[in-house]
């Protein structure tokens, strides 16, 4: 056995020695990176959330007014721009679509709560959503709607199956799983007919047209076709370009993000001191005993390698139950509130090297008594 | 006395010390001389502050020396730095008076810490740690933790942690302070048969009057001076 791999096993048997004190330890570890991972968690579910609309319209080009920014805000353009449209080469068909915000009555509680109604045209392809296309037909009633399922609990329930949405009743006829975001509290589909009817909103202002490219069309040319042709007050992004542009928005562009962001920083800089005066604690500990590893010829290279491994130790120890009630706590979250709050494996892995990041600076912090030590203070 | 002899596993001339600086310096040794030679088993005593500990942890390298010139088993410790003060200190067997072992090793394990520090003997190391360890009265008790044994069991551990790799030089501050007549006898046993079976040199430092027949030497230290160097066994 190599120097360094018996170091590593003096450090396991230092860390796992005391089971109260290596519960306390790899607790108050989880309960930083815990932070962490709840603050990544939100700010996924306000990335993921304002996007999920757009992920799921069948488009390969949208064509929105130039102040549409983010995606979600509401800033209509006049339907002409959608003519417009068509007429480039390469643009096979070109679908409108209309969104209003409008308030859902809670008939239990007698409350009005925000709700996102999207009117869109039922012979047209719109959506990648399956139980849309299942539920097209029921929707040609007029006065009838899908909700979506993940909407909060705030809608209340419908006994008789009909809601009130803007003072008008409206027949629920299925459901479509979309989710919430930060602005309302659930999402309404409804046929154009039913939006006009519903929101007193005329057919002329859509929110945004939904091109569809003809086969063997190029995707740039096609673009760049639009944006000459085109007057200023919209633009044409592909729709990977509006996610890129939205993810941008929201990640840098929103004080929300920013906050989330601090909070990330500020659970790294409470796990920094909670490992330090775990590790210094660990190191006040054993003062005599390393002084006397240095006595017996042991370099302080060692003894410093074995504290910088109690530090990897106490990271992996306390990044795999973080993980766990991390994303345990996240899915409670999204299952009450209808927020996509998760994480995905590149996040683990980014709380892991900060974990291991965390720990590891610490140990470097109560590194400075051991490099202090001297035998001689034995005595 | 020529300190560079190899012939002497010590050999101490003119040394000086001093804690602190400037006028505040207190100094504890002054102009010391001394020759051990190899195998050669010397108790050192005096009352408190006579400067044995000092004149201990200076042989031990754990200080530099300032005033004087200082060999021991061949290195010159007024120049020791680095990997070589390294290299010295994995030739001695140091026992200190608090044993400092680490809680969370039981015996077996704090006596393999100094084991490892020699990988060339790997082969054989734990067979003698048994071994070494059951000459101590210890045999039952490999895989004790601190916690679980005595006062002076946890001694013997140490000082089968400073024995294992049968050291060239031993140095011992009170080692028998907190052991029995009985396991007191076991160890200085183990250390005479150490110096003159393996020409171990031993320095120990001790007030323990029980001990002084097993010595070679009786060294007397009083003020920071050398006041007797007494030969017992020649």
């Amino acid at each position: 056995m190599g120097q360094f791999a018996r170091a590593i096993r003096l450090s396991f048997r230092l860390l796992l020695h005391e089971r109260s004190r290596l519960i306390a330890s790899v607790g108050g570890v989880t309960f930083a990176l815990l932070l962490m991972l709840l603050q990544i968690g939100f700010r996924n579910a306000l990335l993921d959330s304002a996007l999920q609309l757009l992920r799921q319209v069948d488009a390969d080009i949208l064509v929105i007014n130039k102040e549409k920014d983010p995606f979600l805000a509401r800033n209509a353009m006049h339907r002409e721009r959608l003519y417009q449209s068509l007429s480039v080469l390469g643009v096979e068909s070109a679908t409108p679509l209309w969104i209003a915000l409008r308030q859902w009555k809670n008939l239990e509680e007698e409350t009005l709560h925000p709700i996102r109604v999207i009117g869109f045209d039922l012979d047209a392809p719109t959506f990648l959503i399956e139980d849309v296309e299942k539920n097209i037909d029921k929707l040609r009633r007029i006065g009838t709607g899908l909700l979506d399922q993940r909407s909060r609990s705030s809608y209340g329930a419908l006994p008789d199956g009909v809601a009130q949405v803007n003072l008008r009743e409206v027949e629920i006829v299925g459901t479509f799983p979309l989710g919430t975001d930060f602005e309302v509290d659930g999402s309404l589909l409804v046929s154009d007919e039913t939006f006009f009817e519903l929101t007193r909103l005329g057919p002329n202002w859509i929110e945004m047209a939904l091109l569809k490219l003809a086969p063997g069309a190029d995707l740039g040319p096609v673009l760049e076709e639009l944006s000459r042709i085109l007057p200023g007050d919209v633009r044409a992004f592909s729709k990977a370009q509006l996610i890129d542009r939205d993810l941008a928005y929201w990640r840098t562009g929103t004080p929300l993000s920013v906050i989330l962001l601090v909070g990330v920083a500020l659970g790294f800089a409470v796990g920094v001191v909670i490992c330090y005066q775990i590790l210094y604690t660990e190191v006040l500990d054993h003062l005599a005993e390393f002084a006397t590893l240095k006595a017996m010829g042991y370099s302080d290279r060692y003894i410093e390698f074995v504290v910088i491994n109690e530090a990897v130790l106490l990271s992996v120890l306390g990044f795999i139950p973080s993980i766990v009630v991390g994303s345990a706590l996240l899915g409670l979250l999204g299952w009450t509130s209808g927020l996509p709050a998760s994480i995905g494996f590149s996040d683990a892995l980014n709380v892991g090297l900060l974990a291991l990041s965390m720990c590891t600076l610490a140990g470097f912090l109560a590194l400075r008594k051991v490099r202090n030590l001297e035998p001689a203070e034995l005595f | 006395m020529n300190p560079n002899s190899q012939k002497s596993a010590i050999a101490v001339e003119g040394l000086d010390y001093a804690f602190g600086e400037g006028e505040t310096a207190k100094q504890v040794l002054f102009g010391i001389d001394l020759e051990l030679a190899p195998g050669e088993f010397a108790i050192m005593t005096g009352p408190s502050g006579s400067g044995k500990t000092t004149l201990l942890s200076l042989v031990g390298a754990l200080r530099r020396t300032q005033g004087g010139r200082l060999r021991s088993i061949g290195y010159d410790l007024g120049r020791l730095e680095g990997s070589r003060l390294e290299a010295y200190r994995r030739n001695l067997g140091f026992i200190f008076q608090l044993h400092n072992l680490f809680p969370a090793l039981t015996a077996f394990q704090s006596v393999q810490m100094a084991a490892d520090l020699h990988p060339e003997e790997a082969g054989q190391m734990d067979d003698r740690i048994r071994a070494l360890l059951t000459r101590l009265g210890l045999g039952e008790r490999l895989d004790y933790r601190p916690h679980q044994l005595s006062g002076g069991q946890r001694q013997r551990v140490a000082i089968a942690r400073a024995l294992i790799h049968r050291p060239a030089l031993v140095l011992a501050d009170e080692p028998t302070a907190a052991l029995d007549g009985e396991n007191t006898q076991i160890v200085l046993k183990l250390l005479a048969d150490l110096a003159h079976e393996r020409g171990t040199t031993v320095l120990m430092v001790t007030q323990d009057a029980r001990v002084f027949e097993s010595a070679d030497r009786l060294i007397h230290l009083v003020d920071g001076r050398l006041d007797s160097d007494v030969r017992t066994n020649t």
